[in-house]
């Protein structure tokens, strides 16, 4: 039997956000080092002010500088048809801190094992 | 003590138990407790109390940039009592808190506990909230900015912080305002607990999960007036009034 997974906020946070995350022009946030983690929180929250994922995700793509990645798309994919569009909406809304934190802790991770990656070379 | 004195200070007691027992209006509390001034002696209904007495004509002392007009009953004086409430230059509180100044009434929050009145500074935190966790006050009105008339319009039975009336429950006061103070304990701001929006840095040093779990349980309270009184009233741990 084909049962659907529910989604956790954890999920939302690893195949929505973080990939939006990752696509943010590089140059945007050089631009706004100090202040662009608070943007993108800023951002997911009035974006998520909608009915309709899909609305989301056009909203947040105009407002900041992002370039969906194809190898991100199977992720951001399975959110965006999960048919949970109400409750995840919801969270983009009221947990919007919480979840972007997981990334940015998920990014912190990446970050810090590259560097002793580069280390130990 | 000497002997007149007793009597005196016994029948300012009594006077003002049978105030308390008796009187309706906070105005008519809090006039127990001064020395009987007379601001004016025109007889009618006070505005502020409802009730029939002697005072100052309403129209003479109200002045343009009051806008409480909600709050009045119909009547065509302000009593005696209720003016003694709205004094801008009272010795009586100078005294209370020690200030050679004369000293507004609104300035001042006041709380009435059997023949106690406090006045108190919104420095004084953790005193206000141990007067209003270890007793049932009489009077609670907590002032927060010090600009607006409140006592006048003080319902009986409440704390009122600022113009909001809250129903009386310590268990709530107290459940929030010891998440207020491990919040505010570990510096986040009282700004930030009141709307919900966090500086990520702060909440990454705090520990997200340890920050979750109290976030979750002030979202159930955000937006009531028991929850912006508790996180008023919050201090840093070891933090001392003024």
């Amino acid at each position: 039997m084909n049962e659907k997974k529910e989604l956790t906020q954890e999920d939302i946070a690893m195949k929505l956000l973080f990939p939006l995350w990752e696509c943010i022009d590089s140059s945007y946030k050089e631009k706004y080092k100090t202040e662009v983690w608070q943007h993108f929180e800023n951002n997911i929250r009035v974006a998520a002010y909608t009915s309709k994922l899909n609305y989301f995700l056009s909203k947040i793509l105009k407002l900041m500088p992002i370039d969906l990645m194809a190898k991100f798309l199977k992720n951001v994919n399975e959110v965006m048809n999960s048919g949970d569009d109400k409750k995840i909406l919801k969270w983009l809304r009221s947990e919007t801190t919480y979840l972007v934190l997981q990334v940015r802790v998920l990014r912190q991770e990446i970050n810090d094992s590259y560097k002793l990656f580069e280390e130990e070379k | 003590m000497n002997e007149q004195t007793e009597i005196a200070e016994d029948n300012r007691r009594s006077r003002l138990n049978r105030l308390l027992v008796c009187a309706g209006h906070p105005c008519e509390i809090l006039y127990g407790f001064s020395s009987d001034k007379i601001y004016g002696d025109e007889k009618g209904i006070c505005r502020i109390t409802g009730k029939e007495s002697t005072g100052l004509k309403f129209d003479d002392w109200v002045k343009d940039t009051f806008t409480d007009y909600a709050s009045l009953y119909p009547g065509t004086i302000i009593s005696n009592k209720a003016l003694f409430c709205f004094e801008e230059a009272s010795e009586l509180i100078a005294r209370k808190v020690n200030k050679d100044k004369l000293q507004r009434f609104r300035t001042y929050t006041h709380i009435v506990i059997k023949d106690k009145w406090f006045v108190l500074t919104k420095a004084q935190k953790k005193e206000i909230y141990d007067l209003i966790i270890n007793n049932e006050p009489d009077v609670c009105v907590i002032s927060d900015s010090g600009q607006r008339h409140l006592l006048f319009k003080h319902k009986i039975g409440t704390w009122q912080f600022e113009d909001q009336f809250i129903q009386r429950d310590k268990e709530t006061l107290t459940k929030i305002k010891l998440i207020g103070d491990e919040l505010i304990s570990n510096n986040f701001s009282k700004a930030e607990m009141l709307s919900g929006n966090y500086i990520q840095h702060r909440v990454m040093k705090y520990g997200i999960k340890k920050w979750k779990l109290a976030e979750d349980k002030l979202r159930e309270y955000r937006g009531s007036a028991i929850f912006d009184l508790s996180i008023w009233l919050s201090q840093k741990e070891g933090e001392k009034d003024e």
